[in-house]
């Protein structure tokens, strides 16, 4: 773990992000999204019949939609499992102005991760990479841990290349007790290396979930005029009128996405999109909500 | 301006490169899908750029091409704008004094012009030709000077001349060297007539062709192509008969007359006149003449004075009047002169003189009418003939004489002096007429008066040819060369008694080796009986046979013997008349006996124009007096210049008949087939000014050209739209 001599205007932006992060898991409670959530669950156990003063809650709605019987889930209960929080703090995720960077999308759903599972009391490691690790954390259940991890990721400044597989295989073999694995990274690295590192976690027995930060430009492109383009991992500069491209641009995203897709979806990742012009709030809401609706792997 | 256009496509290059600053700098994290997304379309991305550049380019050459008002080739000619170099070229010939509307096509050419020059851009020239088969240059003396020109159009009169367009389209070529301006423009002005065309085709249409590299060529039509000339020509006036003009009578005219054109002609009035006595004219009208018919009109006319005279034929009511009008000069005589030279007196018997019966044949009249009678005949034996005798006489008549004394033991021949003195007769005009016989030495004749001596005989003699008594020679009035002073011989009565003539005994004629002379009737076996020699201003006629009864009957057969006689006088005498009647275009030729002041001719429309002085006079040349513009048909007279009036002798010149024998105008696509590309085809009418302005607006790509501008930069705008790089 990356020592730092805190900065205060470090430590004050690290404070808002925690402040940031509390309102966002706080706002899930009492927001929009008012279903109500256990925080995560690692493993899950059985059903039992419903008997009546059963939180209705936990009714698994399927098993009555094939047996027209009410059944209820049971989860391992109060297990200690630690949250992997895998943060990509490459150049590329420098794209993005104010809330829609990238960098800064990331650092605020990390910081948002860790405040709802320390708050569940469930510990949470934090690594930050870009073709290496540059920060490692420790998992902690503590809350002022969620500080730390703060302050760590605001100390955090994009830079260099993205080497997202090789760095996963190297978690996947590091980290040996099961937990959840949230990468979080937009993903513009080599796609069946990185897939391949997804997978490897997998086997590992780990929960794994992509989160996939993207900014809007990024999937939809809509630029338009004449742009020199230059490349934030590289010094490769390309001048061209972005509209005449758009839809060779497209197929190439669109095929890029599909195959993010179909590689998370056959190696039983998770996969999520976060679009960094959705309120954090919302995508992490519907994220979650989404999460208590399907059934755990 | 055209290249000052070229370099304003520098801008869209440099625009397009300097586009390339304008691009905006984004810092981007997706580049893996840029660089897929570019390589998929960057052979597209390629192509509309260039298209666009293209387009841009194409945009200012076609507006620098516009500015430029380009024209079509022959290229050189104008657009509305730029000044011309205009060459006119008007076709003078005589048939374009035809009146097929309501104005003469003359008319309507000046008026074609008048409105051309109208039209010149300004600063333009104009260089002015008139043309029949000749060349003339009309001006103006300054090419820039259009008001000039304009006088000189209203000015320009037709001439009795031909049609032969070569002269005037090659000039126009040389006028377009002296142009300074690049656009050119030859007008010809023209009834299309095809002779004009045909007559030197190949060297017509390769000058065209060159006119066509260096200008435009613009063909005026002046002929109302709906509308058919009628025409009736005066061929010529002749003498039907086989009297010779003397003063005193009135003897018949033949005026022929043809219908050359394509309509008959109704109420011909033809009319003779002599020497412009209306008051002795004489007319006649023909009811009808068809196309292609020719009548002979008999008029009289009485010839009052001796000496040169003007019979002039005229008809009216037919629509050219350019042939309506024929002059022709006449010898009329007081007397008539002729000495007979005869070989064979006989004092007891007349009628064996050899003399005799052509004396008889040439005074028709009783011996008491003799001294009244015009025709004054002198016989002389061959030793009583002298050289003086020559200088009184107009037709000398050698009978069967020897040609010297020699040549027959106690028969005298000619002198020596006589035979060099009748060299010289014959050379200034003089006509002898030899009658062969018993006297003549072939051998000796050949020396004295053949090639070998005073070179007097059409042919050499050869040997007599003796016929059997059951088996005359015949001669053949069918072979009668022609055009010939003997042409009547082929026809009725004269062909009949002719043919009857037996002849039994011939002098061979030598016809090889003798260009000169000429063979002017055979016998039926093709031997020569009549042959004649032109000798300077004269002319010696030459009988195979003899004059007399011994070797012919000839003298027998009056009809033949006295036809023979007078026609052969009428045209040894009319000799002195010949030299005045010409063609328009031919040379008037006078041989003054002295020169000592500068001279003139006074010309049919009353010009007097100057001639300089006489030529030769040295070393025995004859004094020459020369006329060469005959291009007006009509009477002229040459003279000392400031005499008044002039003195000298006269001239009929008659038109050429060779424009109206064929009135066929060349439709447009004939002309046009003819030159083997399309000129610019203009009628002369009313709608000239229009038809010249739109033939220039036509001529001009400039419209299409902004037109194609105008797609072209729709195009553009739509494109550099559709591509992002709108200006």
């Amino acid at each position: 773990m990356p020592s730092t001599l805190l900065q205060p205007e470090i430590l004050a932006r690290a404070e808002a992000l925690g402040v940031m992060a509390k309102q966002v898991v706080e706002g899930l409670r009492v927001g929009d999204h008012k279903s109500p959530y256990r925080g995560f669950s690692v493993e899950f156990v059985q059903h039992r019949e419903y008997v009546p003063g059963d939180d209705i809650r936990h009714i698994d709605w399927k098993s009555y939609g094939r047996s027209e019987r009410y059944t209820i889930k049971q989860y391992e209960q109060e297990t200690n499992f630690t949250a992997h929080i895998v943060a990509d703090t490459s150049n590329s995720m420098r794209y993005g102005e104010g809330l829609q960077n990238k960098h800064e999308y990331a650092k605020l759903l990390a910081a948002s991760l860790t405040y709802v599972i320390v708050k569940q009391r469930d510990a949470v490691s934090l690594r930050l990479f870009d073709s290496d690790w540059r920060a490692e954390l420790p998992g902690s259940s503590q809350m002022r841990h969620v500080n730390v991890v703060c302050k760590t990721l605001e100390e955090a400044k994009p830079a260099d290349k993205t080497g997202t597989g090789a760095l996963l295989e190297q978690l996947a073999e590091r980290v040996s007790r099961r937990g959840i694995v949230f990468v979080i990274t937009d993903g513009f690295d080599d796609v069946e290396p990185m897939l391949k590192g997804l997978r490897h976690l997998r086997f590992r027995g780990h929960e794994v979930v992509l989160f996939h930060v993207l900014h809007r430009d990024e999937i939809e492109f809509p630029l338009d005029g004449n742009v020199r383009f230059i490349d934030l991992e590289g010094i490769g500069q390309l001048m061209t009128r972005p509209h005449m491209l758009r839809p060779a641009y497209l197929r190439a995203v669109q095929d890029y996405l599909k195959a993010m897709e179909k590689g998370c979806d056959v190696g039983r990742v998770e996969y999520v999109r976060m679009v960094t012009d959705k309120p954090m709030q919302a995508a992490l809401g519907d994220y979650l909500v989404k999460r208590l609706q399907i059934s755990p792997r | 301006m055209m290249l000052l256009g070229a370099a304003a496509i520098a801008v869209p290059l440099a625009l397009h490169f300097f586009y390339r600053a304008r691009y905006r700098p984004l810092p981007w994290a997706a580049m893996t899908f840029l660089k897929q997304a570019i390589e998929q379309t960057s052979r597209r991305l390629r192509f509309q750029e260039i298209l666009l550049l293209l387009l841009r380019c194409a945009v200012l050459l076609l507006l620098a091409f516009a500015i430029a008002r380009p024209t079509f080739s022959g290229s050189t000619a104008a657009g509305r704008g730029e000044s011309v170099d205009a060459v006119f070229v008007f076709d003078t010939s005589y048939s374009m004094g035809a009146r097929d509307g309501e104005k003469t096509r003359l008319e309507r050419a000046k008026e074609a012009a008048l409105t051309a020059i109208e039209n010149l851009p300004p600063r333009s020239t104009v260089q002015i030709f008139s043309c029949a088969d000749r060349v003339a240059a009309l001006g103006p003396i300054s090419p820039g000077n259009l008001d000039q020109a304009r006088q000189i159009v209203e000015t320009i009169d037709l001439s009795s001349l031909t049609t032969d367009l070569l002269p005037g389209i090659t000039e126009a070529h040389n006028a377009l060297e002296r142009g300074a301006g690049t656009n050119k423009e030859v007008y010809i002005f023209t009834d299309m007539q095809k002779l004009g065309w045909d007559r030197q085709a190949a060297a017509i249409r390769a000058k065209c062709d060159e006119i066509k590299q260096r200008a435009t060529l613009l063909l005026v039509r002046c002929g109302n192509p709906e509308r058919p000339v009628r025409n009736v020509s005066v061929v010529d006036i002749s003498s039907p008969g086989v009297e010779i003009p003397h003063s005193g009578t009135r003897i018949p005219f033949a005026v022929l007359i043809r219908n050359t054109g394509k309509e008959p002609v109704r109420n011909v009035a033809v009319a003779l006149e002599v020497d412009g006595k209306s008051i002795e004219k004489e007319g006649e009208v023909i009811e009808v003449i068809n196309p292609g018919e020719t009548l002979p009109v008999t008029l009289t006319a009485k010839l009052d004075a001796a000496g040169p005279r003007v019979v002039t034929a005229t008809i009216t009511n037919d629509d050219l009047p350019g042939d309506n009008r024929l002059d022709k000069i006449i010898m009329v005589r007081d007397q008539l002169r002729i000495v007979i030279v005869d070989g064979s007196p006989d004092t007891r018997d007349p009628k064996e003189a050899s003399s005799h019966y052509i004396r008889n044949a040439i005074l028709p009249v009783s011996s008491g009418d003799l001294d009244n009678y015009f025709v004054r005949v002198t016989v002389v034996p061959a030793d009583e003939a002298g050289p003086g005798l020559l200088g009184v006489c107009d037709v000398c008549i050698l009978a069967n004489v020897p040609a010297s004394s020699a040549d027959r033991p106690g028969i005298p021949g000619l002198s020596k002096e006589f035979v060099d003195r009748l060299g010289e007769y014959v050379k200034n005009g003089g006509g002898l007429l030899i009658g062969l016989g018993d006297n003549i030495v072939p051998a000796r004749y050949n020396q004295v008066l053949g090639t070998s001596g005073a070179n007097l005989l059409p042919f050499d003699l050869e040997d007599a040819i003796v016929a059997t008594a059951d088996k005359p020679f015949k001669i053949a009035p069918d072979t009668t060369d022609t055009p010939s002073y003997l042409e009547r011989f082929k026809d009725e009565p004269f062909r009949t008694v002719m043919a009857d003539v037996d002849v039994m005994k011939l002098i061979g004629i030598k016809t090889t080796g003798s260009p000169n002379g000429r063979v002017l009737m055979r016998m039926t076996d093709q031997k020569p009986f009549l042959s004649s020699r032109v000798i300077g201003e004269g002319e010696v006629i030459l009988v195979a046979g003899s004059l007399d009864a011994r070797w012919s009957n000839w003298p027998a057969k009056a009809g033949s013997y006295l036809s023979f006689a007078r026609m052969t006088l009428q045209h040894l005498t009319g000799k002195a008349a010949r030299g005045a009647n010409r063609i328009a275009g031919e040379t008037l030729i006078w041989n003054p006996t002295e020169a000592t002041k500068p001279f003139a001719v006074r010309q049919p429309d009353g010009k007097r124009v100057k001639l300089g002085r006489a030529t030769g006079g040295e070393g025995g040349k004859k004094l020459t007096v020369t006329a060469a513009d005959t291009s007006l048909a009509g009477v002229y007279q040459i003279g000392v210049e400031d005499e008044e009036p002039l003195s000298g002798p006269r001239f009929a010149v008659a038109p050429d008949l060779r424009e109206t024998d064929d009135l066929t105008s060349m439709t447009d696509g004939e002309v046009e087939q003819f030159l083997g590309f399309k000129p610019v085809f203009l009628q002369a009418n009313s709608a000239n000014e229009q038809g010249i302005a739109n033939e220039r607006s036509k001529r001009e790509w400039t419209v299409w050209v902004l037109l194609a501008l105008f797609f072209f930069a729709v195009g553009e705008s739509f494109w550099a739209w559709y591509c992002g790089k709108a200006w």
